[in-house]
């Protein structure tokens, strides 16, 4: 087993350099550059210009800048932000932790209602309490999350002032004020995380609940709740576990606009902001952060799956 | 009444499709003796398998319901106890093996782990007396080195092995019957033998009564004592199985037997009973089988005929007598 994680780590590596030659493309082919940005709107002289740019090296052609980052990268030097002269390492360690816990606390909301929601869909399948979660459901994969974080922050800190709609603290300096600020973020991305994982429970937990192995179950006396729980859950947690993945892959694009949102010092605003001010080295490092992610995730995934299926191993799939 | 294990007596299920329901099994009434092999048969959608899920109350609801009847066993009508009752029934003193061997245990648990299960479910014991037990199980259904295999997953024996693990998880708590639903149409003709035997053999031993269900005469000649033939939810026939071979009384009946093929026969075709079963929606209101009987007469397709005793041990759902069979056996 640990041959074939080792294998599929090996196999990100093509998949980063191409992540990283794209993202590099995408970036140049917006107009303007980032010595453009840092001498701001008024602008400079044509010198002045020319001169930042020869210091950022922003004057080498496209291949030559891009070999150069990746020669640092790759050497474990992820460069400096342009405009704040700040390392990106040093960067991310400040920010990837928040995004981390803004998807970790989601996802775990997200599961604890997704998931007994679906059961209790399949279970009492066409009646009223499956038609009412279905349609909420339906509902969550409709409404977008920035809408939806509006529609909170409008609610609940405007309206009502329950909660303030920013004031992040970290979680070492200040826990309670650290998940105040982490709530609502993360109800509004587990709400709509949750429909598609509830959704996916349900047709799963359908599925299994007509095999065969089900009546084997009864006809031996088991009681229907252990049924439920035991076996047929088990069996359709390969499909939701599936979904619960792709979800928070696709999720990691609706982090970054809850935290612009949410005004959250995570990845994902940082990357905004850096794309707005073509400030490379940060967009890089930071796609390549969470290209890692994701693939960290999908590997994960992959070695859950064992654990749940028996007929199920890594060197085959 | 004393030998008798378990009384079915005028049970009625029906599915409902759309609201609307359909009677799969109609007025349907038989008992099982003590220590004996009542063979149901029938063609496929003949009401033989929900007729023995009801016995065990599994019938999904929706889109299945029992509709009326009752099943006695030991004074108590199987019908209205409680769910609780019943799943003390269930497993304990009544058990039931399926068809597909394949899909019939849980892919992701071992199979010594829902022997002991069922084990569990029934006796007062650790979960290691239970797994113990479930290897004993297994060596007495023939999984050899039965250690090993308790640890097995389903998918890592043959289907005739996980047949055999079926019955040991269906005898684990020495049932007083076991309903046997096609146990060996997924086999091949060698293992069906071997499970058949086995199934006989402990039968004996324990003195548990069987409900085989079928559509193969040829086992049911082998292996049973009764039958009961099926035709569209109803009992067309219930003899033993002497009488069944020798006198058959309902056309049906001997339409099955004609279709058996013969080796010591030379034929260019099989027989087989013209037209098809008919729809449960669109039952003829007279004899259901009076379609596709070839003594039908005019008066057939008007009343429905009652099932009416020929011998203490024989009834039939025909009112003509046919005479000697011409074919003979």
């Amino acid at each position: 087993m640990l041959h074939s994680i080792l294998r599929k780590i090996l196999l990100t590596i093509p998949l980063l350099l191409l992540v990283s030659v794209m993202m590099f493309t995408m970036i140049n082919l917006l107009p303007g550059n980032a010595a453009m940005v840092i001498l701001g709107d008024a602008g400079g002289s044509v010198e002045q210009l020319e001169q930042l740019e020869e210091k950022l090296g922003l004057d080498q052609p496209l291949h030559v800048q891009y070999l150069s980052w990746l020669k640092r990268f790759v050497s474990g030097d992820m460069g400096t932000s342009y405009l704040t002269n700040q390392p990106v390492l040093k960067r991310i360690q400040e920010r990837l932790p928040v995004t981390l816990e803004l998807i970790l606390l989601s996802t775990l909301l997200a599961v604890l209602i997704g998931i007994p929601a679906g059961i209790l869909c399949a279970v009492r399948r066409n009646q009223p309490i499956d038609y009412l979660i279905s349609t909420l459901s339906m509902i969550g994969v409709a409404i977008p999350q920035f809408w939806l974080g509006i529609l909170f922050i409008l609610l609940f800190s405007v309206t009502l002032g329950w909660i303030p709609a920013s004031g992040f603290e970290k979680f070492s300096v200040d826990a309670a004020r650290n998940l105040q600020a982490m709530l609502m973020p993360s109800v509004v991305l587990a709400l709509s995380l949750s429909a598609p994982i509830a959704r996916q429970t349900r047709s799963a937990m359908l599925d299994t609940l007509n095999q065969d192995y089900i009546m084997t179950a009864r006809a031996k006396g088991q009681r229907d709740l252990n049924i439920f729980l035991v076996h047929a859950l088990r069996n359709a947690l390969v499909p939701v576990i599936t979904a619960i993945t792709s979800q928070i892959n696709s999720m990691i694009g609706g982090v970054f606009v809850i935290e612009t949102l949410f005004l959250l010092p995570g990845m994902g605003k940082s990357m905004v902001d850096a794309i707005f001010q073509q400030d490379y080295p940060i967009v890089m490092g930071i796609a390549m952060v969470v290209v890692s992610c994701i693939v960290l995730i999908n590997l994960i995934t992959d070695v859950i799956y064992i654990f749940i299926d028996p007929r199920i191993s890594l060197s085959k799939r | 009444m004393s030998d008798h294990l378990i009384d079915v007596r005028n049970l009625r299920v029906s599915y409902f499709q759309e609201g609307v329901p359909a009677d799969v099994v109609r007025d349907v009434s038989f008992h099982i003796r003590r220590q004996e092999t009542l063979g149901l048969v029938g063609e496929s959608g003949s009401g033989k398998s929900v007729t023995s899920k009801s016995i065990m109350r599994l019938i999904a609801d929706p889109p299945g319901r029992i509709r009326g009847g009752s099943v006695w066993m030991d004074g108590k009508d199987l019908l209205r106890l409680s769910e609780g009752e019943m799943r003390s029934i269930r497993g304990g003193r009544i058990a039931m093996i399926f068809q597909e061997p394949l899909t019939s245990l849980n892919p992701l648990f071992t199979c010594g782990a829902q022997i002991a299960e069922a084990v569990r479910l029934h006796t007062r014991c650790t979960k290691k007396e239970a797994l113990a037990r479930a290897a004993e199980m297994l060596a007495l259904v023939g999984v050899p080195s039965p250690e090993k295999r308790v640890r097995c997953y389903p998918h890592e024996l043959s289907g005739g092995m996980r047949q055999r693990v079926m019955i040991a998880m269906a005898l684990c708590c020495k049932p007083d019957l076991l309903i046997a639903d096609e146990p060996t149409t997924a086999l091949d003709p060698t293992i069906q033998a071997q499970i058949l035997k086995l199934i006989h053999d402990i039968q004996r031993e324990n003195g548990m009564s069987v409900l085989l269900i079928t559509h193969d005469m040829g086992i049911v000649a082998g292996h049973c004592d009764r039958v009961a033939v099926m035709y569209a939810g109803q009992i067309v026939e219930i003899a033993d199985v002497r009488s069944i071979f020798q006198k058959p009384a309902h056309p049906y009946t001997r339409g099955l037997l004609k279709a058996i093929p013969r080796l010591n026969r030379q034929v260019d075709r099989l027989y087989n009973i013209q037209g098809t079963v008919p729809r449960f929606h669109q039952l003829p209101a007279g004899c259901a089988f009076a379609p596709r009987c070839p003594y039908r007469r005019p008066e057939c397709a008007e009343t429905p005929p009652e099932l009416r005793p020929l011998t203490e041990d024989h009834s039939v759902r025909c009112p003509f007598d046919m005479g000697d069979w011409e074919e003979g056996l």
